[in-house]
C-alpha cells in the first residue's frame, strides 16, 4: 500500500487533484499556487525555476485553458522514467487538475438557480476576487525574484508589460520574438 | 402569431427527440468547442469574449445572461473558471455525457501542446543543450503576470475593503510561502465581504 501511495504518478494526481480543487482565479492564480507548491519547497522539486518560468512563459501563448501548465510539469516530474512515463505523467497531472472543478460545476449547476438567491453568495465573490488579486501580485514578485536581478531582466518585464497593457501586439508574437530573440544573440 | 410560429418547431425538437437530429447538434456543438480551443488565446477574459460571440451570438446555445451569470458562478467556484463554464455549457445543451466529451475536446489541444513542450525541455536538459534561449521569455512570464493582476484588480476592486483585502493576501502569501496560504487567504476574504450583503440589491 504504502509502495503504491508514494508512486510517482499517484502522487501527481494527489498533488494536482488539491491544487485543483482549491484555485481560485484562474491560470495565474494557478502559477502561483504550483510555483510554491513544486519549485520553492526544495523538498520535492520537481523541476527548476528556469524550467518552470519557461512553461509559464509558453503556457501564455497556448491556446485554450492556462491549466494546461500542469500536463508540463506532469512530464518534467517524470522525465527520468522515459517517455512513457512523461506521457504518463502529463495524463496524470492534467486530469488530477480538470476533473475535480468539473465534478463541482456538475453538482453545484443543477442548485445554481437557487443560490443566486443569497445575496451572501454574491457578496462573498468581492472579497474572493480582492484576495486573488493579491496572490497575483505576490506570486509576480517572487517569480521575479527568482530571476537574476539585473537592467536588463527588469527592463524585459516592464517592456512586455507595458506592450502588452498599452498596444494590441499579439501575445503570442510577442513570445515568439522572445524564443527568437533568446536563440540569435 | 408569428412568434407562436416560431418557437412551435423548436418545442417539437425537444418533445420529439430524433437521436439523429440530437446527435448531429451535439456534433456542431462539439466542433464549435473545438475552434474555441484552438483560437482562444489569451486567458479566461478573452475566452468570455469568444465564448460570446460563438457560442451565444452565433449559435445561440445560450442567452448572454446566462453566460453572464455562470461565468460569474464559475468564479466564485474553485477550479478552472473557463473549462467549467464550458463543461456547464455542454451539460446545458446534451446533459452529462456530452459535458464530458466538451472537456476533453476543450482541454486536449493544450495539453497536447504542453506535453510536447515538456517534452521537448527534457530532450534538451538530456542532451545537455543550454536553455539559454528561453532567457528572455522567463522576465517576460512575469510581464504577462503583472498585466494579469493590474487586470483583474481594475475588474474587481472597488472598495477600500477590497483594496485592503488583496493588499493584506499579498504580504501574507509573500511572507508566509507555504502552500496553505492561497487557500486560506480566499476563504478569509470570501468572509469578510460576505457579512456586507445588505450593500447589495435583491
Amino acid at each position: 500500500m504504502g509502495a503504491v501511495t508514494h508512486w510517482l504518478p499517484i502522487r501527481l494526481f494527489e498533488n494536482f487533484y488539491r491544487n485543483g480543487s482549491l484555485i481560485y482565479g484562474g491560470g495565474q492564480a494557478l502559477v502561483s499556487l504550483l510555483f510554491t507548491e513544486f519549485v520553492a519547497f526544495k523538498k520535492k522539486q520537481y523541476l527548476s525555476a528556469e524550467e518552470f518560468l519557461s512553461g509559464v512563459a509558453i503556457s501564455q501563448v497556448v491556446p485554450g485553458p492556462n491549466f494546461s501548465l500542469a500536463a508540463f510539469i506532469g512530464v518534467l516530474a517524470m522525465r527520468d522514467q522515459g517517455i512513457g512515463g512523461e506521457i504518463l505523467g502529463s495524463f496524470m497531472a492534467s486530469a488530477g487538475v480538470f476533473l475535480p472543478g468539473t465534478f463541482l460545476i456538475f453538482f453545484v449547476y443543477r442548485f445554481w438557480n437557487q443560490l443566486k438567491q443569497y445575496r451572501v453568495i454574491r457578496a462573498s465573490l468581492e472579497g474572493i476576487n480582492a484576495a486573488s488579486t493579491g496572490l497575483i501580485a505576490a506570486a509576480a514578485v517572487l517569480l521575479f525574484m527568482r530571476l537574476e536581478s539585473n537592467l536588463l531582466n527588469t527592463g524585459i518585464v516592464m517592456a512586455t508589460f507595458c506592450l502588452v497593457s498599452f498596444t494590441r501586439v499579439p501575445h503570442y508574437l510577442i513570445i515568439l520574438a522572445g524564443l527568437l530573440l533568446g536563440y540569435l544573440i | 402569431m408569428g412568434k407562436k410560429r416560431f418557437f412551435q418547431p423548436m418545442l417539437l425538437d425537444y418533445s420529439l427527440p430524433h437521436p439523429g437530429v440530437r446527435q448531429i447538434r451535439y456534433f456542431i456543438f462539439l466542433k464549435d468547442i473545438l475552434l474555441l480551443a484552438l483560437g482562444a488565446f489569451g486567458g479566461p477574459q478573452a475566452h468570455m469574449a469568444m465564448m460570446i460571440k460563438h457560442l451565444v451570438k452565433k449559435r445561440a446555445y445560450l442567452t448572454e445572461e446566462e453566460l453572464i451569470e455562470l461565468n460569474a458562478l464559475c468564479s466564485v467556484l474553485p477550479g478552472p473558471s473557463s473549462t467549467q463554464t464550458i463543461t456547464a455549457i455542454g451539460y446545458k445543451v446534451g446533459g452529462p455525457n456530452l459535458a464530458y466529451l466538451t472537456l476533453i475536446v476543450w482541454t486536449l489541444p493544450a495539453v497536447v501542446i504542453m506535453t510536447l513542450t515538456g517534452i521537448c525541455i527534457s530532450y534538451l536538459q538530456e542532451q545537455r543543450i543550454s536553455l539559454h534561449f528561453t532567457r528572455f521569455i522567463q522576465p517576460m512570464a512575469v510581464g504577462f503576470m503583472l498585466y494579469a493582476g493590474v487586470q483583474i484588480g481594475r475588474k474587481v476592486i472597488h472598495t477600500v475593503t477590497a483594496a485592503g483585502i488583496s493588499i493584506l493576501a499579498a504580504v501574507a502569501s509573500f511572507f508566509l510561502q507555504s502552500p496553505w496560504v492561497a487557500p486560506l487567504v480566499l476563504v478569509a476574504g470570501g468572509i469578510t465581504t460576505a457579512f456586507q450583503f445588505q450593500k447589495l440589491e435583491r
